[in-house]
């Protein structure tokens, strides 16, 4: 996509896609759910980074992961949409070269939507939101305001 | 299929009285910011600096809760079985990876408040939803000062004050609802999205308040210069 081929000043950064979402490896097995139950919260604390918790009960097998791990794993599988969507058009773009393999327009649109993909393991993607103030105005003089978070609730700190 | 007696019509004048009344009674309806206002005066006339306001929207519980459960809610009496299952409700905070913002999917773990109306998040009903983006508060102290007493002055149409989050460790200062831009997902995506938290009452209130003036906001020359328009003759 252009966005990928241009300078990273001029359009933010771009997020690297968690390897984790995309290396998945396997992790604690519970061969039971009984097994699961006695193990407690700690058997689960190695389900991190892409590591696959498995459970065997009897209705099934159930994979564990962790709830980044199954954010990362929505996001790109809401990719796939897009991506078809991109190959159509390369596969419509072959088909008029094929069909008037004499036009320079045909191969040059060809070339075209093919460089829209070529080093582009990925659809275009931003690295949360772009860093911006909130709106501002001007703080009167008299006006008091907390920079301080443990200031908010002092007695709560405390505890 | 057309039918042997056709409607009776009006006159071009009828019509126009008519339309004429609608536009009435709806001129201190639709495009009333009367809520915002109401969230302004409210907040200044009780707290008079940014301080006591930052403290008082800070108190554990009157902004944001722990994410409403329907499982809970059902429990409670809160609703019956009969109604719509719900997975997330308007104005809650999620995180998610499955959003688009111009175009590009944004990632890193970002931060949204659910803009549907909650009827509009039931399984099945919409195809997709919107969301606002949301962000941590940030800046040199002056920025930050700056940013508090105008956010939390309720001034601002674009930006929107939320405390601390529930359970947030360290407490932050808090949080922007960004009232420009809305991103796009698909509802289906966004049921499996990491909810962060939920609005109380009063927050969906005014989250709502805020909503409605995205949408429809009227500044006063606007009725005058419609009103001023004349049908062009093609």
């Amino acid at each position: 996509m252009p966005a990928l081929t241009e300078p990273e000043s001029q359009i933010g950064p771009i997020a690297q896609i968690s390897p984790a979402a995309t290396q998945l490896k396997p992790g604690p097995e519970w061969l039971s759910f009984e097994q699961f139950r006695t193990a407690g919260s700690a058997g689960l604390d190695a389900i991190r980074d892409g590591r696959v918790g498995t459970l065997r009960t009897k209705a099934g097998i159930f994979r564990i992961v962790s709830d980044e791990d199954f954010q990362s794993l929505v996001g790109l599988a809401s990719e796939v949409e897009r991506l078809r969507s991109g190959l159509t058009t390369i596969v419509h773009a072959v088909r008029v070269v094929r069909e008037h393999p004499d036009s320079p327009s045909a191969v040059d649109l060809l070339v075209h939507v093919a460089m829209q993909y070529v080093g582009t393991p990925v659809l275009p993607v931003r690295a949360g939101h772009e860093p911006s103030l909130s709106e501002a105005s001007d703080v009167p003089a008299d006006d008091e305001v907390i920079l301080d978070p443990s200031e908010l609730r002092p007695e709560a700190s405390s505890h | 299929m057309s039918s042997s007696n056709p409607p009776q019509q009006l006159s071009d004048r009828d019509y126009r009285q008519f339309f004429h009344e609608l536009e009435s009674r709806l001129s201190t309806l639709s495009h009333s910011d009367e809520a915002v206002r109401t969230i302004e005066s409210a907040v200044s006339a009780q707290f008079k600096k940014t301080s006591q306001r930052q403290i008082a929207f800070a108190t554990p519980g009157v902004i944001t809760i722990e994410p409403i459960l329907y499982e809970d809610v059902l429990a409670d009496g809160g609703i019956t079985a009969s109604e719509d299952r719900f997975f997330l409700l308007q104005g809650d905070l999620v995180m998610t990876e499955a959003a688009y913002f111009m175009g590009e999917r944004v990632a890193g773990h970002p931060l949204f408040a659910v803009l549907n109306s909650t009827c509009d998040l039931v399984p099945g009903r919409r195809e997709y939803a919107s969301l606002l983006r949301v962000s941590p508060l940030a800046g040199s102290p002056d920025e930050l000062k700056s940013s508090l007493y105008h956010l939390l002055s309720f001034r601002s149409r674009r930006d929107l004050y939320l405390p601390t989050l529930p359970h947030e460790h360290p407490p932050s200062l808090g949080y922007s609802v960004r009232f420009d831009g809305v991103a796009q997902i698909r509802v289906d995506d966004l049921l499996l999205a990491h909810r962060v938290c939920s609005l109380t009452l009063v927050a969906w209130r005014i989250f709502g308040s805020f909503a409605r003036v995205l949408i429809s906001r009227a500044g006063e020359n606007e009725a005058r210069l419609r009103t001023k328009v004349q049908p062009r003759t093609p």
